[in-house]
């Protein structure tokens, strides 16, 4: 019995291409884990597949797999970058990351069970539990990452306390920076500082005597822009996680018939 | 006076560890099929709770060393999760 190992070979490739597309999926939704490139993966794998049994691709085929992985390319990128943007924005700490994460985990697999609502309910009213069980999973959804973030922030604030002095045996340095020379320089300096303290839109953290108001609204502010940028990045992680599956499965189908 | 008071140093590092703990478990209690595990998460909610206010009626000692956030925080989230494990305690009928 002869085997045709380029064939064993090629299809084997392109089953593991397959198993990308849900594992990409998959990834995405979880922190750490690399979903985009695991997605992009998927075109590239089948692709392969074919190319190592001999069978022509065709240009068009060809340049939707590089546009493809030129798109994950730029998910990845925005993937690494949006979460600094993110903090740097909404000036939150990582405890506020933390706990959208653990915000989107719980709307996520909470609004995945609404689905049961619509399955337990009688024919007469089956339609409207499917639109509240939608509606429902999508606030859960989108509210879940905001609140993390939200209760993140607020569990991370602390108290500031001043340096403690120097020990009173030790010298003062002994050479001291140069003043500045004249006015201008001094006002150059202090204004670059207020650049500085005024580069991120909000202020710093409330100290612990500020109203509860202002703590809540400057934690609720870090929570909201760390919970949209989750959001964001995950949305977009996940709809390229969707359309890499599709170009895998056009350039499978488009393929196979035409050469099978 | 530059510290807080020691009981209030540890309820709020509690504060933060149960927050987290119960956030970890209800996380784990939204997963499908797991539903029974809320059954023990609603009333672990309860924790994080009971220290958040314990610590900002007891911050008054002490209110410019002591921050509310964390307090505040194990309030809001354990209500906030109390309720979200009690919804799906009903979604799931108790069991799934």
């Amino acid at each position: 019995m002869n085997i045709d190992w380029l064939a064993v070979t090629g299809w084997s490739v392109i089953a593991l291409g397959l198993c990308c597309i849900p594992t990409g999926v998959i990834c995405s939704l979880l922190p750490i884990l690399p979903g985009p490139p695991i997605s992009a993966l998927a075109p590239l794998l089948v692709a392969a597949g074919f190319v190592i049994m001999g069978t022509p691709l065709g240009g068009w085929m060809w340049a939707l797999v590089v546009i493809t992985i030129g798109i994950g390319i730029v998910v990845t990128v925005i993937d690494a970058v949006a979460p600094l943007l993110g903090r740097k924005l909404g000036r939150s700490s990582k405890s506020a990351m933390v706990g959208a994460y653990y915000g989107l985990g719980i709307g996520l697999l909470f609004s995945m069970q609404l689905g049961g609502l619509a399955g337990a309910s009688s024919l007469a009213t089956v339609g409207l539990s499917i639109l509240l069980s939608a509606v429902l999973g999508a606030m859960l959804l989108f509210l879940g990452p905001l609140l993390g973030g939200f209760i993140g922030e607020l569990a991370s604030m602390r108290v500031e306390l001043p340096d403690p002095l120097p020990p009173p045996d030790e010298e003062p340095p002994a050479e001291l920076p140069p003043p500045a020379e004249d006015e201008e320089a001094a006002q150059d300096e202090a204004g670059s500082a207020d650049d500085e303290s005024t580069d991120a839109l909000m202020p710093p953290p409330p100290t612990a005597t500020a109203p509860l108001g202002r703590i809540l609204l400057r934690a609720a502010w870090a929570g909201i822009a760390q919970g949209i940028g989750l959001l964001l990045t995950t949305g977009a992680k996940v709809a390229y996680g969707t359309f890499a599956g599709v170009a895998s499965l056009i350039v499978l189908t488009v393929v196979l018939l035409a050469n099978f | 006076m530059t510290e807080a008071p020691m009981p209030l140093k540890h309820l709020t590092r509690w504060s933060r560890i149960t927050l987290l703990l119960t956030a970890t478990v209800v996380l784990v209690a939204m997963a499908p099929c797991f539903g029974f595990i809320n059954w023990g998460a609603a009333p672990l909610c309860l924790v994080p709770c009971t220290l958040g206010t314990i610590g900002l009626v007891k911050r008054g000692r002490a209110p410019e060393l002591t921050h509310p956030g964390p307090f505040l925080a194990a309030l809001i989230g354990g209500l906030l999760m109390l309720v979200t494990s009690l919804l799906r305690l009903i979604v799931g009928l108790g069991v799934m």
